[in-house]
């Protein structure tokens, strides 16, 4: 079912890096750092400029996948990575897409567990690419049966 | 700036910080705010999000940002599920003795049980106009 959608990208969607999504972001983090919230420190700091906190492309819409579909609730977050090129600083604007690249399964515990992961790419305006990421999720033959269920 | 370790533990997780980070980020993924479907999937009971325990990770080197640094790189594994109520402690160890201006970590991630719940690397370099640390 996934496997088929192995190597399939979204179209890059446009995403601004707006400066109220970082203050709340850090704020549910509890990570309030001036170089993410005060322009004034931020300006005077060596990065000349508010940045954004180093998991904040979770935030960001990375399009979708034409026809693929996950289940909406029970995915497990197993692993994730992030490079960065660079720092992403509040105010830019990044095209970010991504791609599925693997779909395996393995014997667990409980059964045959989905493993699936997908890449996502930061690019600014002028292509240069700013991050990229992986998640690694996992899909539970209950969480998989329930999704098959509903579909 | 000392640079080898940095270490801090999180206040107790509590549930509105949970409906907060979905709210800041875009995951309403339900197993990490309604009950009932946490335990549907089998759970017994909410987890928090995995990228709200990456979030404390990056949180370790927060000094060294404002401080002109940024990550090259965030890895982790999810080892262990993260519960309401849980008081996570976090270390980073730096492991690479020179690198060419970057600094490589070890992290780990220990619930108040002792538990590993998450374990990563990163590294870390300095923005071009660091004249000193």
């Amino acid at each position: 079912m996934w496997e088929n959608f192995i190597g399939k990208k979204s179209v890059p969607v446009k995403n601004d890096v707006e400066k109220g999504a970082v203050r709340k972001f850090v704020e549910a983090i509890g990570d309030i750092n001036p170089i993410y919230v005060s322009e004034e420190e931020a300006t005077n700091s060596p990065h000349g400029q508010l940045i954004a906190p180093p998991t904040f492309p979770r935030t960001f819409d990375y399009g979708k996948i034409p026809g693929l579909e996950f289940p909406k609730a029970g995915m497990i977050h197993g692993e994730q990575y992030y490079h960065y090129y660079r720092p992403i600083y509040v105010g830019e604007v990044l095209y970010c897409h991504e791609e599925l690249v693997d779909v395996q399964e393995k014997e667990g515990k409980s059964g045959k567990m989905t493993i699936v992961k997908l890449r996502q790419f930061g690019e600014s305006v002028d292509g240069e690419r700013v991050f990229l990421s992986e998640r690694t999720s996992i899909v539970t033959p209950k969480v998989k049966e329930m999704f098959l269920n509903e579909a | 700036m000392k640079l080898d370790f940095f270490e801090f533990k999180t206040d107790p997780i509590t549930k509105i910080q949970l409906v907060k980070y979905a709210g800041a980020s875009g995951d309403f993924n339900p197993i990490h705010v309604i009950e009932e479907e946490a335990k549907a999937t089998g759970l017994p009971s909410v987890i928090a999000h995995g990228m709200l325990t990456m979030g404390f990770m990056a949180q370790l080197f927060s000094e060294a940002i404002e401080n002109g640094a940024y990550l090259r790189n965030l890895s982790t594994r999810f080892t262990s599920k993260v519960f309401v109520g849980d008081q996570l402690l976090l270390r980073a160890e730096k492991v690479d003795k020179e690198g060419k201006g970057t600094y490589g970590y070890s992290i780990t991630v220990h619930n108040q049980k002792n538990e590993l719940v998450a374990k990563g690397s990163a590294n870390l370099a300095f923005v071009e106009s660091t004249i000193n640390i």
